[in-house]
């Protein structure tokens, strides 16, 4: 088991594309994801409550996926190699070419 | 390190369609390539195998693969470790005969890798005889 946090690695400036692409509601739920990606306890008890991290499944190389929004519609892919944990990509949600009336009550709605 | 099973829905109803003998022999092969996996002897991909590799995946390598149970039934799973939680996940996908193992590995692997990255899409070429081709498009 992985008893110490592994470092983070950010060689594809993705915490900056994040920041970018983020709504200002988000920016600082972004901060706390990944604040509970460097938290011992997290580790030692394997609960990650805000993140919600989870193995993606199908890949050898182990990628992980983590939710920024309670939704989990904004996404922040990682893998880990040698005790480092590396961002890979965010991803944001993706509109809809055609809208169907329930995404336009969703919209309306904020939910 | 802990192995840990997971099934879906499909893999569920693929399995009631085969008899009590047939059921326990697929589960009870599944059980024993675990024990073979923790122990680590020997060449863990002899029983495995992959059709290809899936254009969806860019960088990545799949670990889907089509689990020999015997001549003629195979097992489409994904075989992932998980440093962070120290452990191996084993996700039973579908159990089908041999004839459509390649069939079936197909659909599964565009099934899951689909959706976890989703700025990708599929777009199916279609021939008479079928899908012959997948071409992803970013």
């Amino acid at each position: 088991m992985v008893q110490l946090p592994p470092s983070l690695v950010d060689e594809r400036g993705i915490i900056r594309k994040a920041l970018t692409l983020l709504p200002e509601q988000l920016k600082g739920r972004f901060l706390e994801v990944l604040a509970e990606l460097q938290d011992e306890s997290c580790y030692r008890y394997q609960r990650f409550f805000k993140s919600k991290l989870k193995r993606i499944k199908g890949t050898k190389i182990p990628l992980y996926c983590v939710g920024i929004d309670e939704a989990e519609r904004w996404k922040l892919y990682l893998y880990y190699q040698e005790g480092k944990l590396y961002l890979q990509d965010i991803i944001c949600p993706v509109a809809k070419a055609n809208k169907d009336s329930l995404d336009i009550i969703a919209e309306l709605n904020d939910f | 390190m802990e192995i840990i099973f997971e099934s879906t829905e499909e893999f569920e109803q693929d399995l009631k369609t085969y008899s009590e003998a047939e059921q326990s022999i697929i589960l009870q092969q599944l059980h024993e390539y675990s024990s073979f996996l923790l122990t680590n002897k020997g060449d863990p991909e002899r029983r495995l195998h992959q059709f290809y590799q899936f254009d969806l995946l860019d960088d990545y390598t799949s670990s889907l693969y089509s689990f020999i149970v015997n001549y003629y039934l195979r097992v489409i799973l994904t075989i992932d470790d998980d440093p962070l939680f120290n452990r191996t996940l084993i996700t039973l996908f579908r159990v089908v005969d041999s004839q459509v193992s390649a069939q079936v590995y197909q659909e599964v692997g565009s099934s899951i890798y689909q959706g976890f990255l989703p700025q990708k899409t599929i777009m199916e070429v279609k021939s008479n005889n079928g899908t012959v081709a997948t071409v992803t498009r970013g």
